[in-house]
């Protein structure tokens, strides 16, 4: 395993994994916040609607988002490891 | 103090979602609208994209193998396919999940007054087509090939020269319509 900061090369490539990550967990928290926000609009246009009318099914929050969460943190674990611990294959 | 800092968080997260709520869009109820259905866009819509996030996945990970297979001996090579796969990683994960949420919230809504289409992507585009039963003549649906035949898919077109792509049953939403606006 080489250390992370021991030469030039391999600060800067740490520095930018982290980057990445950094700007990946960004990413994330914009793409929840902004579909938040759609589905506040949506679901604000059935209230007003179903008092009256048939149910209806609407997308929720629930699977695809804590899909996204899970699967980008589970990304950032794998290629954290890859990083640090330099796997060798032969 | 602490409480202090927490009442002002809570206060700048109020705001900024108050800005975002205003700036989507909020379609407006008629008087005396009823709501009758919901329907998705079809399926066929995340084919494409599915197939290319499994491609370009595959591909990052290939270049992160490679990566390894480089790391003891040819460390800059090892740096350079590690640093490009966990970035085309990145990229096609966050691409595939933003068209996955923006693309489940497109829906096809009638009511006993319109038919809307709202249709949006995260933060950058937002679009609603809205027909009114006033101003709509006919209702028609379209199965262009034998493929949109065997998936049960079709366009929507009404009158006044609007139409909706990707959608599931559209005859049966024809009849919908149809029905709603007092044809049959």
């Amino acid at each position: 395993m080489t250390a992370l900061f021991a030469t030039p090369g391999m600060a800067l490539a740490s520095t930018v994994v982290i980057v990445l990550e950094l700007l990946s967990v960004v990413i994330l928290c914009v793409g929840l916040l902004s579909y938040r926000i759609i589905l506040q609009s949506h679901h604000g246009f059935h209230i007003s609607l179903h008092h009256a009318g048939k149910r209806a099914r609407w997308g929720s929050f629930g699977l695809l988002a804590w899909l996204y969460i899970v699967s980008t943190v589970f990304l950032i674990a794998l290629t954290s490891m890859i990083f640090v611990w330099q796997p060798r294959f032969f | 103090m602490h409480e202090q800092q927490t009442s002002n968080g809570t206060f700048f997260l109020s705001k900024l979602d108050q800005y975002w709520v205003k700036r989507a869009i909020k379609p407006v109820v008629m008087p005396n609208e009823r709501l009758l259905s919901v329907s998705h866009e079809h399926w066929i819509k995340y084919v494409f994209p599915s197939f290319l996030y499994v491609a370009l996945t595959g591909t990052s990970l290939l270049l992160l193998y490679f990566a390894a297979l480089f790391a003891p001996s040819v460390l800059g090579v090892a740096l350079f396919l590690f640093i490009l796969g966990v970035t085309l990683l990145f990229v096609t994960h966050h691409w595939f999940f933003w068209f996955l949420l923006a693309e489940s919230q497109a829906h096809i809504i009638i009511t006993n007054k319109r038919v809307i289409h709202i249709h949006e992507s995260l933060l950058w585009r937002e679009e609603m087509v809205e027909v009114s039963f006033e101003k709509m003549k006919t209702v028609e649906a379209h199965k262009r090939n034998i493929f949109q035949s065997v998936l049960n898919y079709g366009t929507l077109q009404f009158e006044p020269m609007v139409k909706i792509r990707l959608v599931s049953h559209p005859g049966a939403l024809a009849r919908q319509i149809e029905q709603a606006m007092g044809m049959i």
